[in-house]
């Protein structure tokens, strides 16, 4: 790592004493599915088919400014389906999503919705820190003004020491962390994650954690697939997939939520 | 805000400028020589196919009369290839990561992807120019006009099918065309040029065939044929902003794997990755869904997948017997150099029919845990594919039926044969594999090692050849008076003994290979000093 590049303004994260999430969105999370308007993400009669096969039945969800939101679901139940096709990389067969009042896919919708794969793809000849300021460049960051909130980011997750290194050669918890990074150092309204948790360790799942806390007290909604018990008590909303279909969208608060799904 | 378009500028300015920096130009000129080798062998062939005889004033005058439908027929073959494309997200492909960064940020997306679109067309334009243009040389050797001409007339086709797909396929992902559309537009295109070359009507692609004649005759009115292809390429770049991301995505993912398969010979991936391109997939439900009955294990694997075969894919593989008909006829009315394309036209619906013994040559260790022999269960792996060829084998003698009516009973006969041995080279393709790294192949020299390569990737097609040789071989036996179905029967029957052998192959293969690793260490060990 070379002295070029802002110093951490915070350690690198030690798993204990994260706060829980605020549950400012409470009562967004009550709100029946098919509301229309004054969300922050919305869709109405969502639909993904390939051929015969139907990976998403119509499907209404409403999120608030603010709210939290789990998405559990079994393998193949149309999870990562509905987030690729809020970020806008999936077409959808039927139906619409709105991310901050724009079509997803739409400049507008792209501005405000960050998107975090569980497969993340990295410029063979960039670094971690160069992919770090590409993505903040291309989302209207001033040159000199990214800086040190990556730094921060890389030092929290603990790959500050590895910002010059080339994120193609890094294990499946490194690119992840990489990913994390790319995803928060964007501004966005609405952070959607897709299986987060996965590869990473103890100070990885704790540190993101603390980035899941931060963007949602900074006023941002979630969307966060994962069935990572961690997470799920910190939210007050979850929304639960299979074959499809939405089979639960209701507080998390006195439910088995990882049972809904098994 | 900053303007995010510079970010854009910059980093590919950035990224150009390391490319170059890092560029290996040993590689990059011994590329170059070895395109431009490949280039001259090929055009060295085809002239001396092609002869240096200036053409009689009959032949010229039936030039002129069909040469522009036949172009034409190709320009519409040429636009439809682009549609289908562009149905599919064609015709670009860039980094994945540039897909998940770059496009999903707020950038205008024409313009982050003009600079791929713009390149990819420039190089297009240029790999067309330079075909057309030695085209057009070819062309001079037996047609009158100066070679100048000849040579700008074959640029300006080469450059104008170039744009035509390219355009084509920008225009149809820009327009998001559903793919049944892009498929029906594409028939309908064919069908329309080739109604033209029947004589029945005049198709707008023939225009293209004119203009590829002007040395012979100049019809201004040609000149709209460039201008539309222009107009429709610019119109696709127009609307570069509206291309599926879902497409490119995936788009992009397969053609990086398609490269690196073709530079390492992988024949076996490159079709997969070629249909995943296409997508053309697995039924999710068989056409047919097999009763308990049969108890023949590999029998009814082969028909399992066979039965999932989409609809283009059974398309395309009548649509190549079909073609390989057409050109056998062809080589039984004198044109003997058409079973080249018949046996490549077969071997590749056999690529298509051998599917369910393929899957099992793309896992050589799962036999491992099988109670059974792996040739014996290759060889079973063969009747379904075989069987399944039947219908193709029927599409070869209608093929045959529109040109030649005088020898379908040698069709009838050479057909099957015929068919079998594309699958035959096929199987033989597939089973050999891309050749291995660190092979014996490196113990020999350059040339020999060049020498070994090419035998290998002939012996499949010379394998499929055999199968198509009946048609030429009943055309001399049949100028001896002969009947052409008694004077091909030998050919056929030695054709039906090339896919025995291949069969035979496939058996023992391993069991020879074992032998020979076998023999060659016993001779090492004697050779060894006490």
């Amino acid at each position: 790592m070379t002295s070029r590049h802002p110093k951490p303004s915070r350690p690198a994260h030690e798993p204990a004493g994260a706060e829980p999430v605020d549950a400012a969105g409470a009562a967004a999370a009550s709100t029946p599915p098919a509301r229309r308007g004054g969300g922050v993400l919305e869709a109405h009669g969502l639909t993904k088919a390939y051929g015969e096969l139907v990976a998403l039945a119509p499907l209404d969800l409403w999120i608030g400014p603010g709210e939290a939101v789990v998405l559990v679901g079994h393998n193949g139940s149309g999870k990562t389906t509905l987030l690729r096709m809020v970020s806008g990389l999936l077409d959808p067969s039927g139906g619409e999503v709105l991310a901050a009042d724009h079509p997803a896919g739409s400049a507008g919708a792209r501005a405000a919705v960050s998107y975090l794969p569980d497969n993340p793809t990295f410029y063979d000849d960039l670094s971690v820190w160069e992919h770090l300021e590409y993505v903040a460049r291309l989302h209207g960051r001033e040159p000199d003004d990214w800086q040190q909130d990556a730094a921060d980011l890389l030092g929290l997750l603990g790959l500050y020491e590895r910002a010059d290194d080339l994120p193609v050669t890094f294990s499946r918890g490194l690119k992840q962390k990489t990913s994390i990074a790319l995803g928060f150092v964007r501004p966005f309204d609405v952070l959607v994650v897709d299986e987060p948790f996965v590869g990473l360790d103890a100070a990885g799942k704790a540190a993101l954690l603390d980035l899941l806390d931060e963007a949602h007290g900074r006023g941002a909604a979630l969307l966060v697939a994962t069935h990572e018990l961690a997470f799920v008590e910190r939210v007050e909303r979850c929304v639960a997939l299979r074959d499809g279909e939405v089979i639960y969208d209701g507080p998390t608060e006195g439910i088995d939520v990882v049972g809904l799904v098994a | 805000m900053a303007d995010p378009t510079v970010a854009l500028r910059e980093l590919h300015r950035a990224r150009r400028k390391a490319r170059f920096a890092h560029l290996d130009w040993f590689e990059a000129v011994y590329r170059v020589y070895l395109a431009a080798a490949v280039g001259v062998v090929v055009t060295l062939f085809v002239s001396s196919w092609l002869g240096d005889a200036p053409l009689t004033a009959a032949q010229l005058d039936e030039v002129q009369a069909h040469g522009p439908a036949v172009v034409g027929l190709v320009t519409a073959a040429v636009a439809a290839l682009g549609l289908r494309s562009g149905s599919r997200g064609g015709p670009l492909a860039m980094e994945p990561a540039e897909v998940r960064y770059v496009l999903l940020a707020p950038v205008d997306r024409r313009r982050a992807l003009l600079g791929h679109a713009l390149r990819q067309l420039r190089f297009g334009v240029f790999v067309g120019a330079v075909t057309g243009a030695v085209a057009g040389q070819l062309a001079h050797q037996r047609l009158p006009g100066p070679a100048l001409q000849w040579l700008v007339a074959g640029a300006a086709l080469g450059v104008v099918l170039s744009l035509g797909l390219l355009g084509a396929a920008l225009l149809a992902s820009g327009l998001r065309l559903r793919r049944w559309i892009a498929t029906l537009a594409a028939l309908a295109i064919v069908a329309w040029a080739a109604a033209d070359l029947l004589g029945s009507l005049p198709a707008p692609t023939t225009t293209v065939g004119s203009l590829a004649l002007w040395p012979l005759e100049v019809v201004w009115l040609d000149l709209v044929a460039p201008v539309a292809v222009v107009a429709a390429t610019l119109a696709g770049l127009a609307l570069l902003g509206r291309v599926s991301l879902e497409l490119l995505e995936v788009r992009t993912a397969l053609v990086g794997q398609l490269r690196f398969a073709v530079t390492v010979q992988d024949l076996r991936t490159v079709i997969v990755l070629r249909r995943q391109l296409a997508l053309d997939t697995p039924r999710l439900r068989p056409w047919v869904t097999l009763g308990p009955r049969s108890r023949h294990t590999a029998w009814r694997r082969g028909w399992h997948g066979l039965l999932r075969f989409p609809a283009v894919r059974l398309g395309r593989m009548l649509t190549l017997g079909a073609l390989a008909g057409l050109a056998m006829a062809a080589a039984f009315r004198g044109s003997s150099a058409l079973v080249a394309p018949a046996a490549a036209a077969l071997f590749l619906a056999g690529l298509d029919a051998i599917e369910p013994l393929s899957q099992e040559l793309d896992h050589p260790d799962r036999h491992e845990t099988l109670p059974v022999e792996r040739g014996l269960l290759l060889t079973r792996l063969v009747a379904a594919p075989a069987v399944a060829l039947v219908p193709v084998a029927a599409a070869v003698v209608g093929g045959w039926a529109v040109l030649d009516r005088t020898a379908l009973g040698l069709a009838a006969l050479a057909a099957l044969p015929a068919v079998w041995c594309g699958a035959g080279g096929a199987a033989v393709s597939v089973g050999m594999g891309a050749p291995k790294a660190g092979g014996t192949q490196q113990l020999l020299p350059p040339e020999a090692a060049g020498f070994t390569i090419a035998i290998r990737t002939a012996w499949p097609l010379v394998v499929a050849l055999l199968g198509t040789l009946p048609a030429v071989v009943a055309r001399h036996g049949a100028a001896d008076g002969d009947p052409a179905l008694v004077a091909g029967a030998p050919a056929v029957s030695f054709a039906l003994l090339v896919c025995l052998a291949v069969v035979a192959w496939l058996r023992f293969r391993d069991a020879a290979s074992a032998w020979w690793r076998q023999a060659i260490e016993e001779t090492q060990q004697t050779r060894r000093p006490a």
